[in-house]
């Protein structure tokens, strides 16, 4: 389920997110909102985020190991980082969300 | 968790299975502990490879210590289908965090669990391994963390119908596990402790089963070795080898012989010849064999450093014919030098010919060869093993062994088996006039009313025979009967000597059989304190347990007029 997409300035500043989550489990609920108030801050329009139950596509999670949920992957611009947790933690998360600024 | 009687997979480890009297139970969890390097990846994972390749199985293996590709360098270098297995039948997971992981907040297992659950469906499997468990204590900062995941995960094996081995490395050896992760211990089915001690320079290692929930095994520590072809248990069991043993006899291929132990070498027991160097042993142990293989029985023949062929042509001179047997293909033989491997792999090395040839007569000449491949104690370790594992098959086996003189300073291994041994039959020379004379004497022979009179082994073209001995002012005569009289005292006080001395070999052998006692008294001891450790740590963990369910009825009783705050609060992101 991809949202939140918006054409406008892709080309310089667009970031594509993945978040793997376990249900409705307390950890991904929180996850997904720390998230969705963070992008709100950053602005929506530059973010394309997909969120994948792992429940519902295992084979994902296998594809792309997530052993852990919450799991948060960027895609664009691409990074071996990932962020794993509740995403409570907003300077690791505001980082991961800024990669130009701060070189993640 | 239930009691009923479970049904088993078998591990298909050579003699394991005969430990836990049938397998694993199936579909329940069985933590297996141990230092590092006791065993434990390749126990679980020869479970799997044999549960995909032998069984039907399919299995999936986590390991939260290897990655993927060092997982198969590691299982490829051992003789077994490992890699035929991969894929289909067997799929292996690098349950490590990836190395770029930035931690932002509690996370769970549930990833792992659905990866687990997808795989389990789409291969179908049966059989599954979480490999070093403990490794799970990095992602989770802390103990209480891991403690919860490690919990779903059993949780999760639990509610499977998978057959699970679930490894723990215990920093304190065999059954010290990290505080957090005892629990584990009582939340599992089974748990098996392997453990490792250093004996002489090689390593000893063992596997003690300490509670397999609805189903039984042999209790006590089992040794095992491990090699290329992974695992191996010298275990035998002790019913099935007494079955082996009937009241039928083989030949020893010497007709006085055969009268003198009322009939021969009683099926599947052990005889043990020993004697200095030159004294007729190999011809001894080569006349048994010789004798069953003109029966139509078949043979195995393993010599330590000589080869074989120079033993066959050395036999024919004394009218042996083994090299034809062995042309024939009723006698297999090898031969091995005992320095260039441990007697452990000696051992392995003649458990493998056994289950190659299946002989029913078998001659390990010598014995004692063991002792140069590491020592006495572990020698006698191997020559124990040996014995029970060949008894377990019913097999015949005459072992020889060199002793530095008569009935003196006897190597330990020859000692060992002498007292495990079911026949000793001893060979000396007796030097008087000139003349050398080989002498034979009958130490013991288990439940056969056997002669104790010793008796000359003449050695001749024809064969092997034994003649009566002449007493002559109570000296045993030997050869030409020339002894003459003004040696009577020298003589008599000999005979005094050589009695005192089998005398004194008798005492030792008793006197091993109480330490053995004493001994198992002991483990006994130690083993109802440790379960009475154990009820207690059970009976405490039963307490805390209350204390939470207690706790969560709380909690609930509070929710329940307002289930809305909490769903408010969980919006807010700071839930767990």
């Amino acid at each position: 389920v991809s949202f939140r997409r918006t054409e406008r300035d892709a080309a310089v500043a667009m970031v594509k997110l993945v978040l793997f989550v376990a249900g409705e489990s307390p950890n991904s609920v929180a996850a997904l909102a720390n998230l969705h108030r963070a992008i709100e801050l950053e602005g929506s329009e530059r973010f394309e985020l997909e969120i994948v139950d792992v429940f519902e596509r295992a084979d994902r999670a296998l594809a792309e190991h997530v052993l852990v949920t919450p799991t948060l992957i960027r895609i664009v611009p691409p990074s071996v980082r990932r962020l794993v947790g509740d995403l409570s933690a907003t300077i690791e998360l505001y980082a991961f969300l800024r990669p130009r600024t701060l070189s993640h | 968790m239930s009691t009923r009687p479970a049904l088993l997979s078998p591990t298909g480890i050579a003699g394991l299975d005969d430990i836990l009297r049938g397998g694993l139970p199936t579909g329940r969890a069985t933590i297996v502990a141990g230092g590092p390097g006791a065993g434990k990846s390749i126990l679980a994972m020869q479970f799997l490879v044999n549960g995909a390749a032998r069984f039907g199985e399919p299995g999936v293996m986590v390991s939260f210590e290897e990655s993927e590709s060092s997982m198969r360098a590691n299982f490829s270098t051992l003789d077994w289908p490992f890699d035929e297995a991969l894929g289909k039948h067997l799929v292996v997971i690098d349950g490590r965090l990836p190395e770029d992981t930035v931690d932002a907040g509690t996370f769970d297992l549930r990833g792992l669990i659905a990866i687990l659950d997808g795989l389990v469906k789409s291969h179908g499997a049966k059989r599954i391994v979480l490999d070093g468990l403990d490794g799970l204590f990095v992602y989770a900062r802390d103990e209480a963390i891991s403690r919860r995941e490690v919990r779903r995960l059993l949780n999760w094996l639990a509610a499977s119908d998978l057959t699970a081995i679930v490894t723990v490395k215990a920093p304190g050896g065999a059954g010290g596990l990290e505080p957090y992760l005892e629990f584990t211990q009582f939340a599992a089915d089974g748990v098996v402790n392997l453990g490792y001690h250093l004996t002489e320079r090689l390593l000893y290692r063992t596997l003690q089963v300490v509670k397999m929930r609805g189903a039984s095994f042999v209790s006590g520590e089992h040794a095992f070795v491990i090699s290329r072809q992974g695992l191996a248990f010298a275990y035998a069991d002790a019913a099935k080898a007494s079955m082996q043993v009937s009241s039928e006899h083989h030949a020893t291929g010497i007709e006085r012989l055969d009268r003198m132990l009322r009939g021969g070498y009683r099926q599947g027991t052990v005889t043990l010849i020993s004697g200095p160097p030159g004294t007729s042993k190999t011809t001894l142990a080569g006349a048994f064999l010789a004798a069953g293989c003109e029966r139509n029985q078949s043979g195995l023949f393993v010599g330590f450093d000589e080869p074989v062929e120079q033993v066959f042509m050395d036999l024919r001179s004394v009218g042996l014919r083994l090299g034809d047997f062995h042309a024939a293909g009723c006698l297999a033989a090898a031969s091995f030098n005992a320095g260039f491997a441990s007697a452990d792999e000696h051992f392995l090395a003649i458990v493998r010919l056994i289950e190659l040839h299946r002989p029913q007569l078998l001659v390990i000449d010598p014995l004692s060869a063991f002792e140069k491949a590491g020592g006495n104690r572990i020698a006698d370790i191997v020559s124990e093993r040996l014995v029970n594992f060949i008894k377990a098959r019913g097999i015949t086996a005459v072992f020889t062994a060199v002793t530095d003189s008569d009935l003196g300073e006897r190597e330990s291994s020859s000692s060992r088996v002498s007292t495990i041994a079911d026949n000793w039959i001893h060979v000396s020379f007796a030097v008087r006039h000139g003349e050398r004379n080989r002498a034979l004497t009958i130490v013991k022979a288990r439940g056969t009313g056997h002669s104790n009179q010793m008796r000359e082994l003449i050695l001749s073209d024809g064969g092997l025979d034994l003649k009566d001995v002449y007493y002559a002012q109570g000296d045993v005569l030997l050869g030409t009967a020339r002894l003459e009289k003004e040696h009577q005292e020298a003589a008599e006080e000999r005979l005094r000597d050589v009695d005192a001395r089998r005398a004194l070999a008798l005492l030792d052998e008793r006197y091993r059989v109480l330490e053995a006692q004493l001994e198992l008294t002991r483990s006994e001891l130690s083993a109802a304190a440790e379960e009475r450790r154990q009820m207690e740590l059970h009976v405490a963990a039963a307490d805390l347990a209350r204390a939470d369910d207690q706790a969560e009825l709380l909690a609930s009783r509070r929710a329940d007029p307002e289930p809305q705050t909490v769903a408010v609060t969980a919006a807010k992101g700071t839930s767990s």
